[in-house]
């Protein structure tokens, strides 16, 4: 395993693609801190972080590291103390359609069908129009929900639900896909399968995700790099490529070269950072 | 999937067990009636259903205005006063839930009115109005506002931050998100709050019509209650029952559309 340079991820190969473009992120000495100003808590300290084009990263770490705040920043939900993230060069001020958000909670819209949460994007930013609701059921499609257009949340299972989230975000063409332990909430199999799902998404669409967790199997399984982080205070205290060819699946789990990099991301995190 | 299951039974049972238990309540009602045997005290069902329909159709003596008709005269006063005061509660609770400034002006007042009880007003609001209608759905709204202004604060307040966060992230501005995700998601609650209230109106409207009023069913009770006619007492309250718990079946339908996962079970 070798520290990774940037661009090490995958870009290109986008033929059929719902993404427009994928995007780079590039997160630049970003310093957060919480609680009182007499009395603050830094969380994140100094982070500097370079997202390729297309890559697949996850943020890997103990809760407490500040993998949700980064995830949070970038996503423009929360605004950093100091330094600064842009996205294809545009500086990240608030919330955006363009790098959708995936959260542990589906946060679906309980008062809407399934097919009128995908149609929710559209509608919010006033782009309906003849063939919104056809690109809406193809969505619902894509993430195997297409018989379940005007069930309501309520009515679907865990793993339905998180992949509506998926679909709603989706219909946005994001360049980005921020995820936030969006499978924490599964059970098991259900996590199994929703990985493999994304795996495929991913393989399709090749849009630029980051994917915070603390399940180091989940971690290496799904990325191109792997950015370690440890607390007190949060910070990025290693950066991994993981050199297993895709596709990849789940049956893979306990090949060598898995086994390999799973030792290898835990000895780093054990050592607290040290490899 | 057993949760459901158990609800679907408890549909299945609740109208059962109801209706025997408020069968039950009318037979426990007569037995008694026929031991004391004094209709003054305690009328039996029979006296009162007959009341009922003695004075649905044919006038009361003092005023010659049928049952129904000072029905219809509290309803519309607690339609003006429920109405006006959900409106005027639900704005001022939006209000508040959206300026930290505004909920510290108006919510030491919502605090200390709490506890009042809306009767303690009467004598100053005819002192004020006279006895006109305009005392009788003030005294409503006194009852309602601080109810519909809680209910929409909390309400507001409860939204999950994930539902605002994943609308902005789809690319709702904030207003959007405002009035399409926020006050959506409050709906329910605010509805609730809405039952809550309607029970109260009742309340007020009851005791204002028996304080200074010509029509109504809290007028007919003081009425009847001042020629011992025992039996037209509990036939007004029974069609105040009936009124009340209809409005409340409406609210209850209302909130079944708004809100098709169950207050209870939030995704």
């Amino acid at each position: 395993m070798t520290e990774s340079t940037i661009g090490a991820g995958n870009p290109g190969a986008s033929d059929g693609s719902v993404i427009t473009r994928p995007a780079r992120i590039a997160v630049q000495n970003v310093t957060k801190s919480y609680g009182s100003r007499r009395n603050p808590t830094l969380v994140l300290d100094t982070v500097n972080l370079e997202i390729a084009q297309g890559e697949f990263l996850c943020l890997l770490g103990p809760s407490g590291c500040g993998k949700s705040t980064l995830l949070n920043i970038i996503g423009g939900f929360l605004t950093p103390d100091s330094g600064s993230v842009t996205i294809d060069g545009r500086k990240v001020e608030r919330p955006g359609p363009d790098r959708c958000m995936i959260f542990q909670q589906p946060a679906l819209f309980g008062w809407l069908t399934a097919l009128d949460n995908v149609m929710f994007g559209p509608r919010a930013q006033h782009k309906v129009d003849a063939d919104t609701r056809d690109r809406a059921m193809s969505m619902l499609d894509t993430v195997g929900l297409a018989g379940t257009a005007n069930k309501y949340p309520h009515q679907l299972s865990g793993g339905m639900r998180q992949r509506l989230s998926i679909a709603r975000a989706l219909i946005n063409e994001p360049q980005v896909l921020l995820m936030d332990e969006p499978f924490g909430a599964l059970d098991a199999i259900t996590r199994g399968q929703m990985q493999e799902f994304l795996l495929n998404l991913w393989a399709e669409h090749h849009m630029t995700v980051v994917f915070v967790t603390h399940d180091v199997e989940e971690a290496t399984l799904l990325a191109d790099r792997v950015a370690v982080m440890a607390a007190n205070p949060g910070r990025i205290v290693h950066l991994d490529s993981v050199d297993v060819p895709r596709p990849r699946s789940y049956d893979l789990i306990d090949s060598p070269e898995y086994s390999r990099v799973r030792m290898q991301i835990r000895r780093t995190i054990e050592n607290g950072g040290h490899s | 999937m057993s949760a459901r299951t158990a609800r679907d039974r408890s549909w299945l049972r609740r109208p059962l067990v109801s209706t025997a238990s408020v069968a039950g309540g009318v037979v426990l009602w007569w037995i008694v009636a026929s031991i004391v045997r004094d209709p003054v005290v305690l009328p039996s069902p029979i006296d009162v259903f007959g009341a009922l329909v003695k004075y649905m159709s044919g006038p009361y003596p003092s005023q010659g205005v049928t049952l129904w008709q000072h029905a219809a005269a509290s309803l519309t006063r607690i339609a003006v006063g429920f109405g006006l005061g959900s409106i005027i509660g639900i704005a001022i609770g939006s209000l508040m839930a959206g300026s930290k400034a505004i909920r510290h002006i108006i919510d030491p007042f919502i605090e200390l009115s709490r506890p009042l009880p809306p009767l303690a007003f009467i004598p100053i609001l005819i002192v004020w109005f006279g006895i006109g209608e305009v005392p009788k759905v003030l005294l409503i709204l006194i009852g309602v506002v601080p109810v519909m202004i809680i209910a929409t604060v909390t309400g507001l307040d409860n939204v999950e931050p994930e539902l605002i966060h994943a609308s902005r992230s789809l690319g709702g501005s904030e207003r959007y998100t405002m009035m399409h995700v926020r006050v959506r998601a409050a709906l329910p609650s605010i509805v609730t709050g809405m039952r809550l209230a309607v029970g109260m109106s009742w309340t007020s409207i009851v005791a204002a019509e028996m304080i200074a009023a010509q029509s109504g069913l809290g007028y007919v009770i003081l009425q009847a209650g001042n020629y011992l006619d025992t039996s037209l007492i509990f036939a007004a309250i029974l069609v105040i029952g009936v009124l009340g718990l209809l409005m409340d079946g409406i609210l209850r339908l209302v909130l079944r559309f708004l809100d098709p996962a169950g207050a209870a079970r939030r995704v």
